[in-house]
């Protein structure tokens, strides 16, 4: 179990690792360089696809069943991963060239793309001007958090995930906190008649890396499930909003000592999730997928009731 | 102990899978900004031409960036004048002792214009009527831009000259010029670079 506790924050951090670091050696140092070349109006476009895939990986896997028990002491531990797929449009964006430059926009490479593209001036040909390589190759942008539930009164239990890895090497490795709490309640105990277990829930993340990068985000959701013997069958609706809020001087000429201090909201606002959990006994493994502008799984191990 | 050993254990394999999902060798445009003033000499009106000055590339950057440059280009070049003065001012910029800019009005920018234009920075971008760029100059710039890919001393050598005419040239006067550089500098490389 010690052994468990010291992985899941390290695997937790490897989608920060992928989204936020040029390498894992040289994580915030390198990526406060590269984004302080950018104004704040270029760093948008750059970094949005990252805003919306972990945003959307954020608000994933807060639960495997709609089934909330009354009362008595009830308690789970569950270790969900999640993986949000990039896709194509997100590997590209429209980006502005210096003011006065022609063309005024250019298709160039987000930090999931491939090259920048360089772009000449129409009239001066000899005036270039060139956008950022993507960074991550992956396909895949993964998460991982621990998560806790504990319940139940009046149908009403809560649930808290956290986070922290302290901070590792001389400014290797940055500081990261991950925390997020929600609470949930059965609506299922008030329509007896309806043959599914129903609840309501309301979640709320934060996290932060370093000095630079900081995400918010809740969500509000109905859930649905319907148990099979050792097969539960889960889904539901919900409405999320997360924010992405990065901060840092940029050193772009055209803008000189310009403080950017940007909130990218991410794009999924609203999803649709359908799911599986197999228990046997205490132990649960169970999976997700969730739709909406994000398409995005997520999964896990459980132990408990 | 065996907890921080499986901690460790697990970095070790993100320092090598987590940076296989990093692009290797991916290039940042950072910003080169070259910035030089030239001096007026105050006094009665007339041609000036200040020292040369050479301009190091490579401390310009970051030093983390400083030897793993792949690419340099400009994008604008600015000119403007800092102090006043009542009089006009026509002049020209040279790189690598090659004609880059003439400065001034008329066909050829060769006719002199109030001090006071160049107030408001006149760039190439901005088709200012008032600075004109010569093909042999952009090429010689973009040349000596591009030596910083191999040599890590690169320089260019920028010298501002013109005359003034009108009135008495105040203290203080200076022309002043701005190239706006892009140099890509290589990340998560292989050879040289940040480390991985």
């Amino acid at each position: 179990m010690k052994t468990l506790w010291a992985v899941v924050p390290v695997l937790a951090v490897l989608g920060v690792v992928l989204l936020f670091s040029t390498s894992p050696a040289a994580a915030q140092t390198e990526l406060e360089k590269t984004l302080k070349q950018f104004s704040g109006d270029a760093v948008s476009g750059y970094i949005q696809p990252a805003a919306d895939l972990f945003g959307a990986n954020l608000m994933a896997g807060q639960y495997r069943t709609a089934a909330i028990p009354l009362m008595g002491f009830n308690i789970s531990f569950d270790i969900v991963g999640m993986a949000a797929l990039v896709g194509d449009d997100q590997k590209k964006y429209t980006a502005k060239t210096p003011d006065g430059f022609a063309p005024a926009t250019f298709e160039t490479a987000t930090i999931f793309g491939d090259l920048g593209s360089t772009v000449s001036n129409s009239s001066l040909p000899s005036l270039q001007y060139r956008g950022k390589d993507g960074i991550i190759t992956s396909s895949v942008i993964p998460l991982a958090v621990p998560q806790l539930r504990v319940g139940s009164i009046a149908g009403t239990e809560a649930m808290v995930r956290f986070i922290t890895v302290p901070k590792i090497g001389d400014g290797q490795f940055p500081e990261i906190t991950l925390f997020g709490g929600g609470i949930r309640h059965s609506i299922s105990q008030y329509l007896p008649m309806i043959p599914l277990d129903l609840a309501v829930g309301v979640f709320y993340t934060t996290f932060k890396t370093g000095d630079i990068i900081d995400v918010k985000g809740y969500s509000l959701g109905v859930h649905a499930s319907k148990g099979f013997a050792l097969v539960t069958v889960y889904g539901g609706l919900a409405y999320e909003s997360t924010t992405m809020k990065i901060s840092y001087t940029s050193t772009d000429p055209n803008f000189p000592g310009q403080l950017v201090d940007v909130s990218l909201d991410g794009a999924n606002t609203f999803r649709a999730t359908a799911g599986l959990n197999l228990s046997l006994g205490i132990f649960h493994i169970f999976g997700d997928v969730n739709v909406g502008s994000v398409t995005h799984f997520s999964g896990g191990i459980g132990f408990g009731l | 102990m065996k907890a921080k050993l499986a901690f460790l254990a697990v970095l070790v394999a993100l320092a090598t899978h987590g940076s296989s999902c990093i692009r290797e060798g991916f290039l940042i445009p950072v910003n080169l900004p070259i910035d030089q003033c030239y001096a007026v000499n105050a006094g009665p009106a007339g041609p000036f031409n200040p020292t040369a000055t050479v301009v190091f590339l490579s401390p310009i950057l970051d030093e983390s960036f400083q030897g793993n440059i792949k690419a340099v280009r400009f994008y604008d070049i600015k000119i403007s004048t800092a102090g006043s003065y009542s009089g006009t001012v026509v002049g020209q910029v040279y790189v690598n002792n090659v004609l880059l800019l003439s400065i001034g009005g008329g066909t050829n920018n060769t006719t002199p214009v109030p001090w006071s234009t160049f107030s408001t920075p006149q760039s190439l971008l901005g088709s200012s009527p008032y600075v004109k760029a010569s093909a042999g100059g952009v090429a010689v710039l973009v040349s000596a831009l591009n030596q910083l890919v191999t040599d890590e001393n690169a320089s260019v050598t920028l010298r501002a000259t013109g005359t003034t005419a009108g009135g008495t040239v105040p203290s203080g006067l200076s022309v002043c010029l701005q190239v706006l550089a892009q140099a890509d500098a290589e990340m998560n490389g292989s050879g040289n670079g940040v480390a991985d």
